[in-house]
Parts: C-alpha cells; sequence; structure tokens
C-alpha cells in the first residue's frame, strides 16, 4: 500500500544535485532506515541523476531531471526520469561487478565507472525502461516497517 | 570547495571544510590537490571528518590524488565516517587507502 509519493525535479547542472540529495535524506527519515542505508540510497539517487546529467543530456544545461519518490509500507521506489540519450537496457541490466582492485598497482586503480554496480548492490532492485523518448531508471529498497506516518 | 592546510616537518595536512565531495566539487579538489603535489613528492594526510556525503566522482578525484602522488609519496585518510567508509568498502577502494579514526591517530603514527 503506497502511504505517499513526491514529485523532485531539478535542471541537467550538477550544481543543483547537492539540494536534491538533502531532500531525499530527509525523504529516507520516513523509512527505518540506518544512518548507512541512508547514505547509500541517496548515493544510488545522486549517481543514476548524474548519470542523466553526464551521459543522457551530456552535459547540455536547461534540460530537466524528474525524482518521483514513493514511500509504501515496507519499501521506497525512486525513479529518475530525462529525456535525453538512453541507455542499452541488456548491458544495463547485466550484473555490475566492481573491478578487482591490487593495492600495488596504482597504474590499474579505476578512477571511476562504479555507478551501476553500487546501485546493483545497494538497491534492491534496479530498473530501466524507455518508452516515447522517456527513460526512467527505478530504484527500490525494502525495510521493515515501524510506524510509517500517514 | 573550502580545504584547510598544515605543514609539519613530515606531512601536509589537508582538511576538506566542507559537507561535500561529489560531482560539483571534484574537479576543484583535484585541481587543488595537483597544485600541492607539484611542490613535490610527499605524503598528505586527508582529514574527511566534516564531509557527510561523498559519490564516485569524489572517491575518483581522491584516488587519482593517490595516482597522482605515486610511489614516491602517500595519501593516508583519517575521520571517514561510517556512511562514507561504506562507500570505500562497496568499491573494494578500503584496501587501498591507510585510514585512521582520528587526526591526532594519524599523525602519532605517521610522524
Amino acid at each position: 500500500m503506497q502511504v505517499g509519493s513526491i514529485n523532485l525535479s531539478i535542471e541537467s547542472d550538477c550544481k543543483h544535485v547537492a539540494l536534491l540529495g538533502r531532500a531525499i535524506t530527509s525523504l529516507c527519515s520516513l523509512a527505518n532506515f540506518s544512518d548507512i542505508d541512508t547514505y547509500q540510497v541517496e548515493l544510488c539517487v545522486i549517481e543514476a541523476v548524474n548519470n542523466a546529467i553526464e551521459h543522457a543530456y551530456e552535459r547540455e544545461k536547461g534540460k530537466l531531471v524528474e525524482i518521483t519518490f514513493s514511500l509504501y509500507q515496507s519499501k521506497l521506489t525512486i525513479a529518475i526520469c530525462d529525456t535525453g540519450k538512453g541507455m542499452d537496457e541488456k548491458w544495463l541490466m547485466r550484473d555490475q561487478a566492481f573491478p578487482d582492485v591490487d593495492p600495488q598497482d596504482l597504474a590499474s586503480l579505476p578512477e571511476g565507472g562504479w555507478g551501476l554496480a553500487i546501485m546493483q548492490q545497494v538497491m534492491d532492485e534496479v530498473t530501466y525502461s524507455t518508452s516515447n523518448g522517456k527513460n526512467v531508471l527505478t530504484l527500490t529498497k525494502r525495510f521493515t516497517p515501524t510506524s510509517v506516518p500517514g | 570547495m573550502q580545504i584547510e592546510v598544515t605543514h609539519t616537518p613530515t606531512l601536509l595536512v589537508v582538511k576538506v571544510v566542507a559537507p561535500r565531495l561529489d560531482a560539483r566539487e571534484a574537479v576543484e579538489f583535484k585541481a587543488q590537490m595537483a597544485d600541492w603535489i607539484r611542490q613535490g613528492p610527499q605524503t598528505i594526510l586527508l582529514n574527511l571528518a566534516e564531509v557527510r556525503f561523498i559519490d564516485s566522482s569524489g572517491l575518483g578525484a581522491i584516488v587519482s590524488v593517490l595516482k597522482l602522488l605515486g610511489r614516491q609519496g602517500d595519501l593516508v585518510l583519517c575521520g571517514v565516517t561510517e556512511p562514507v567508509l561504506s562507500l570505500f568498502k562497496l568499491t573494494r577502494m578500503d584496501r587501498v587507502f591507510q585510514m585512521y579514526a582520528q587526526e591526532s591517530e594519524a599523525l602519532t603514527a605517521l610522524a
């Protein structure tokens, strides 16, 4: 049963992302999350929004990234929508592994490319679809219900 | 991005005085760190105690600083909060960096 839903939107500029992060953290306080869970949910949303800005809109400013946060009794879903360049759904939904790390081999250390693997590791479900020019990445995280405000 | 820098006889202590190290701040952070590294190989102690949020761009910037220092220097972290530490663990970067809970502890160990 859905408890509530809210829509947020920002322009495709990384200067707006921090404010969105604050909003997501506040909304997460409605779920029964630890500090680490809350940080990780914010992290996943920020990674998805950064992807939309950097890849879907190719850093073009003035475009919209819309976020729908929906709270249920024992889960929350966050949909991140853009109308930019879509991604290959099959590639996106493959299991993304974190690269092996050799601390002795500095040159081989990755400096990025973790976003999707983080989402898959942290969230219970990650789905992606494109329809009528709109790309939607949906993140789902379950929690043990306590008293969710109505 | 506000950064406080202290020189000790053996270390450059860099404290990030900002709540976020994210895609917006990562470029400036890297540029500032690169300026100091150009002054010569050294060990840098990066204090992240005031940083509440790091995303993969911020983490990538920290890794790039380590790579820039190379084998002649080192980048040691302190004050990493538990939530932010979870990002290092997820990406296995906790295996790469030497970390101390407190700056004072790091200063003693690295003196």
